[in-house]
Order: structure tokens, then sequence, then C-alpha cells
């Protein structure tokens, strides 16, 4: 097989410590996904790109390099994908969804840090990350406390451009990401050398718009009972599009929605119909973190939708086309990205409003709401969130948890009742 | 088809592109494979690499219309225990 060592080497990476994730990969990726029965043909697209996760896409970064295009790495949607693909730049999503991680971001960081933040630093610092040591810089945004002084941390080991992410959703806010958005784009132009013109941003508009109405093509076929597609698939999909070329993420999601499409046409479903339907909510579940979905699915439900930045928020509202000046089209832009719901804003309705709104769209038995350990802001919100499904007659239950094995025992003995509970 | 719990069969390739043309051969001819990461057991010098996990009872069918293809692999590997869904180890 293709031996990717000589380019991981060059990119600087510990190749010792590497080879101890690559040995874990199969075995999770096996137990996780190929033990699972009648899965879509097109998943097979997505099975490969995990199969060659760190050699296959960085690869293709290393050749556009050297075309003298530029990659960003990015930790957050907040981050405007249609800035960097119009100056021909591209956009990679970075490491952070594994305990293997962890530890190397706990020598740079307090342990009492969420672990989506230690493994992203950890991912960094111990050069174990080929999208990490293949990005020109990394963009980061203000959406919590802790990345905040975390990028502080990467910052002085590589270049790190913040965006200042406001807190809350009043018109002057929208302007004042509007014109963080102008700011990152004057930076992009920098790094690039191609200067942002009406034309080559209306460009990239479109094809982000694409890929999310692709993405959305598929989540809309979860709403069907029996459900075509299993939610570990649906996510699987959804992790790999932050590091995917936006064009071949789009025509993929569509082939695969056009199978999903045919499926419901037919009846066909990869759990019987009646199964107790989930949706997740709470902080991303960035790829391989596949602990909860599994957990869910090996108990007896399947998960149908996920209110979280690593699913419907991804690619929920598209961005207004119709401006024909960089100020008008980076409002579009703000407008379109501000309306995420993250728990980063005070107050959050939206957030509460989004869970209700897709519970019902998706048909959802229960809602799970779990989020990383010392992730304060959704677990404050727990509480509201509980609280309004109650009212709305929505089972919910709450759960904490880290990138650890350590407690899925007792995760499957909570999400088990909670299955059992819904009948 | 199911695939055997205990034994499973990879299908080693040279590259990952051959990976994905035998995997589109076996699908025109209506063999059963499945992408998959390679398992160290599978070979020892496998680094997040891509393989195709087929029946074990098809691996000559496999082989075969690698042959035929022009597709150069390098075997089929049985291993034993590599999917278990209720072992509880993520990466």
């Amino acid at each position: 097989m293709t031996d990717y060592h000589p380019m991981w080497e060059e990119l600087g990476m510990d190749l010792e410590t590497h080879d101890l994730l690559c040995d874990a990969l199969p075995v999770a990726f096996g137990d996780t996904y190929l033990s699972q029965e009648n899965r879509p043909e097109n998943m097979a697209f997505y099975d490969f790109v995990v199969s060659g996760i760190h050699g296959i896409r960085p690869a293709e970064f290393i050749e556009m390099k050297k075309e003298g295009r530029k990659v960003f790495g990015t930790f957050c949607v907040f981050v405007p994908d249609e800035v960097v693909v119009a100056c021909n730049g591209a956009v990679t999503g970075l490491c952070g969804g594994s305990q293997f991680w962890v530890p190397d971001g706990e020598k740079h960081i307090p342990s009492d840090t969420c672990p989506l933040i230690k493994a992203s630093l950890g991912a960094h610092f111990g050069k174990t990350c080929p999208y990490f040591m293949v990005s020109d810089m990394y963009v980061g945004e203000t959406t919590c406390d802790g990345k905040k002084k975390a990028y502080e941390v990467l910052g002085a080991d590589k270049e790190t451009y913040i965006m200042d992410m406001p807190q809350m959703k009043r018109p002057c806010d929208i302007v004042k990401w509007k014109e963080e958005i102008a700011a990152f784009a004057a930076k992009v132009e920098e790094v690039t050398g191609v200067t942002l013109t009406p034309e080559n941003l209306a460009e990239a508009i479109k094809v982000i718009n694409a890929k999310r109405a692709a993405l959305k093509r598929v989540y809309d076929c979860r709403k069907a009972d029996p459900v075509p597609i299993s939610g570990k698939d649906a996510l699987l999909m959804i992790q790999i599009a932050f590091f995917d070329d936006p064009v071949r993420c789009a025509e993929m999601a569509n082939k695969l929605a056009d199978e999903l499409e045919q499926r419901i046409a037919d009846g066909v479903g990869v759990f019987p119909a009646g199964t107790k339907r989930i949706m997740v909510t709470g902080t991303p579940l960035a790829i391989p973190n596949w602990k909860l979905h599994h957990i869910i699915e090996t108990s007896g439900a399947v998960v149908v939708c996920e209110d979280m930045c690593t699913g419907s928020r991804y690619f929920e509202n598209q961005v207004d086309e119709s401006g024909t000046t960089l100020d008008e089209q980076f409002m579009a832009l703000s407008e379109r990205y501000m309306k995420n719901n993250c728990a980063c804003f005070t107050p959050n309705p939206g957030r509460l409003e989004d869970i209700v709104r897709q519970a019902k769209e998706y048909h959802v038995d229960g809602v799970i709401d779990c989020n990383l350990k010392f992730c304060t802001l959704y677990n404050i919100e727990k509480q509201s969130v509980a609280d309004l499904l109650a009212e709305e007659g929505i089972p919910c239950l709450s759960l904490e948890t880290d990138y650890a094995d350590n407690d899925a025992e007792q995760l499957r003995t909570r999400i088990g009742a909670f299955v059992e509970m819904l009948g | 088809m199911p695939l055997s719990r205990n034994v499973r069969c990879y299908a080693l390739l040279k590259t990952h592109t051959d990976v994905w043309a035998l995997f589109e051969a076996c699908k025109e001819a209506g063999v059963e494979a499945r992408i998959a990461p390679t398992p160290r057991q599978a070979d020892t010098h496998a680094s997040c690499g891509t393989s195709l996990l087929v029946p074990c009872d098809t691996s000559d069918a496999v082989l075969a219309l690698a042959s035929e293809r022009g597709i150069a692999t390098n075997g089929v590997v049985r291993v034993q225990n590599a999917i278990d869904p209720a072992r509880d180890r993520y990466c």
C-alpha cells in the first residue's frame, strides 16, 4: 500500500507516536462502522477517506501548495470558508476528536480544559496530525474562553489569526461580524496573494451553498421512518466535510442523497421502522469521536439528527447570493453565519428554538444533550434545554463525557435505560 | 451477506487508488467488498493505510478479479477478532 511515511517525515511529524494512532484507528473504525449491516453503498467513499485519512487528503494539500496555493486550518464553523475559497486557498478542519492527542495537550494547557481544545493543541505540539502540519496558518475564533487562551499558546508556535466573535445577536453585532469578515478577507488576500473580487467571492459563495444544500439533502432523508442511514454514517459524512474539497464534498453527498431517497421510496431502512429516534445536541463531535453515536445505536435506538456544529449547524441557512459588491457580500455572509446558534451567545434562545423545531421535523422520540467535560457554555445551557423539552413533552437525557473509553459502560447503562423508558 | 464474526479477510493492495479500483471492480462483478483501514495484524507495515475487507470465502474470486483488471495485490490476509461492536474501544 502507499507508504506515507516519507510525506509525514517531510512534514516534520513524530512518526513513532503517530504510528500508535494508526494502530488504533482500524480497530475503532471496524468496531463502530464496519460492524453495521445494510449500509448505503455510497458510504464507500467515506470509508475510503477515513481509511486513508492521514494520507490521501494531506497529499492533496501538499500538491496544492506546490502550485502556490495556501491551506488554512480552522477550528470552528464560524470561519467563512467562502473567503478562502474565493482566494484560491483551501480550508481544512484540524484534528481534535481523540483521546490520543489529549496528553500532549495537557503539557501546554491545564488538564481541566475541555478535551476538544486539549486534543487540538496536543495534535499540534505532538506533531501527530498532518492537517496541522500542512496548514500554512490557523484561523481561530473567540467562541469560548478556553479556545481564546489556547490560541495564544498555539499562536506562539505558529501563525494563528483570530476572528473576534460577537457574543450577542443585536444588529450592531451582525455589523461587527461583517467587519471581522472584511478584516479576515484582507488577511487571506495577504497570505494567498490573490485579490478578492465580487466575482470570485460570488462564485465561492455558490460553491459553499451547494455543499450545504447537498449535506441538507442527506439530513432530510433522516426524517423518514425507517431511517435509510445510521446516525453514525451521517455523522461521518459531516465530519469528513470539514476536510474535503467542497465541490467533491457536494458531489459525494448528493450521490449519497440520491441513494437514500431511493431507499425511502423502496421502504429500505438500516433499522426497523419504529426504532426509537434520538436527536443529539451539545458540543461538537470531531472526527474520530464516534463513542456516543455508537453506544446509542447499539442500545436499541437510532440517531436521526445532530443539533450541533458537527451537524445541522454546519449546513443550515444559505448565504444570500444577490450581493454585487464586497460590502454587500460580507454582510450576506455575516447574516448567515450569525444565524448559527452556538452556546457562545447570550442570550441564546435560538438554540432552544432549533432543538424543538428539529425534534419535530425529525420526529424524534427523545433528545440526548451531551457536553464534553469542562465545556461550561453547553453545560450551563443544559438546564434551559431540559426545561424547555419538559414543557414540550419531549424526553431528555443530559450527559457529560470526554474522549476516554472508561465511561462507556456507564453511558451504555444510562442510554439503555433512557431508550427503554421511551417505550 | 453477513461476514464471519471471528475471522476477517483483508485484500492488501499497493496504493489507495488500487483499492478504489478493485472496490469498483468488485461492485461491478457483484462481489462483496468494503473499504477498510488496514489492521496492523494484516500488515505489519500498515500505517493509516487502506485495504479491502472481503468475505473469506470469496477471497480467491477477489484476487482473480484483481489479476484480470491488472491490479497488483499483496494477497489476502486473515485476521482474528478484527471487528467487535461491543469492545468499546475508541480512538
